[in-house]
């Protein structure tokens, strides 16, 4: 009981600061994503010091940790575009190689250029 | 029509199932998502079920996307004060290699000659999923194919990321986590994990990172690589 409790209040504050961001964004016709400035918002009361972070902790775990479930209806969604699949299959697997390989590269290199100490 | 209830249900036991089986073998190519977005565009085409249908019986699922977004403050809140020494390094990291990615996949795409919601899916593709399909929505892409292509891009980077950087010199468990984070989102910080400590909380650090600056900086990036190619 006190475990569902604690989970809908931490994902109370979770909506919260997405429809605080949601409303901002709005309210000032901003470019940036609600949730992003929500992600901020949120990071600004934890770091003031006005929200502790075990009162997140009940909710943020499981959605943290099953986020890749919330990708899946979105996915599925490429069923519509089976013909750009067939269509731009050169692009789509150059893009596929290419993107992670070169970002792994170049990002590997320069963060190895830090000293970092065990 | 499919109730909410049964759309639901279904892809929650098909998430479970399909995570078993990855937690049984342990191979990045048997990527629970990846299955499971597989399996239900195989069911949904060969049972003639409307895409629609799916995704308004599945809302509440999808729901949850804009609040993981939200989520992410925490773990960036607990590693803050261990990545602090690094966040400069970290920063320029992710800078470097998100740019590096949208660059790349837009003079691929220009190359192919390929229609502009195609290019606007495919600008945001090295970072977490819910990230990606926010900024394919601000630019007006394919959230359908955004989504596949991260996946993959993860998983690629899961299978093949940590030889990869060992062919490139790079040797200190810390810079692989960096480049895996902010390469491969979850998947390859999942990789990085099982490979060092250090790696695992360096990569989950640029993953986030590199979210925050993904939202904020590939929007301005796209339209200016737009600016100079007309």
């Amino acid at each position: 009981m006190m475990t569902a409790l604690r989970f809908i209040a931490s994902l109370a504050i979770l909506i919260g600061c997405l429809w605080a961001a949601k409303l901002i964004t709005a309210t000032f016709a901003l470019n940036l994503p609600a949730p992003l400035l929500g992600l901020l918002i949120l990071f600004g009361l934890l770091q003031s010091g006005l929200l502790k972070s075990k009162y997140l902790l009940p909710a943020c775990n499981p959605i943290l940790k099953y986020m890749a479930l919330f990708f899946i209806p979105a996915g599925v969604g490429l069923i519509n575009y089976m013909a750009i699949f067939s269509q731009y299959a050169w692009l789509l697997a150059s893009v596929l190689i290419l993107v992670p390989a070169l970002g792994l590269f170049l990002t590997g290199k320069l963060a190895s250029q830090g000293r970092f100490h065990d | 029509m499919i109730n909410i209830l049964v759309g639901c249900a279904f892809t929650l036991v098909l998430f479970a199932i399909m995570r078993r089986i990855n937690h049984r073998w342990r191979s990045p190519i048997l990527n629970p998502v990846l299955l499971c977005i597989v399996l239900v565009s195989a069911i949904l085409l060969f049972g003639d079920i409307d895409y629609i249908d799916y995704r308004n019986a599945t809302t509440p699922i999808s729901f949850f996307l804009e609040i993981a977004v939200v989520a992410l403050a925490l773990p960036l809140y607990q590693q803050l004060h261990a990545i602090r020494p690094y966040l400069m390094l970290i920063g320029l990291s992710s800078f470097l290699g998100i740019s590096c990615a949208t660059i790349t996949a837009f003079m691929l795409c220009h190359w192919f000659s390929a229609p502009e919601p195609l290019m606007a899916s495919l600008m945001a593709l090295s970072v977490t999923t819910p990230i990606t399909l926010i900024v394919t929505d601000t630019l007006s892409g394919l959230p359908g194919i955004a989504a596949i292509m991260v996946i993959l891009i993860g998983v690629l980077g899961g299978v093949f990321g940590l030889s990869l950087l060992t062919l490139a010199g790079v040797t200190q468990p810390q810079a692989k986590g960096i480049a895996l984070g902010v390469a491969c989102h979850a998947i390859g910080t999942a990789a990085a994990m099982e490979h060092h400590p250090a790696a695992g909380a360096f990569a989950s650090a640029a993953m986030i990172v590199s979210a925050v600056l993904t939202a904020s900086w590939v929007p301005v990036l796209f339209t200016l690589l737009q600016g100079i190619i007309s």
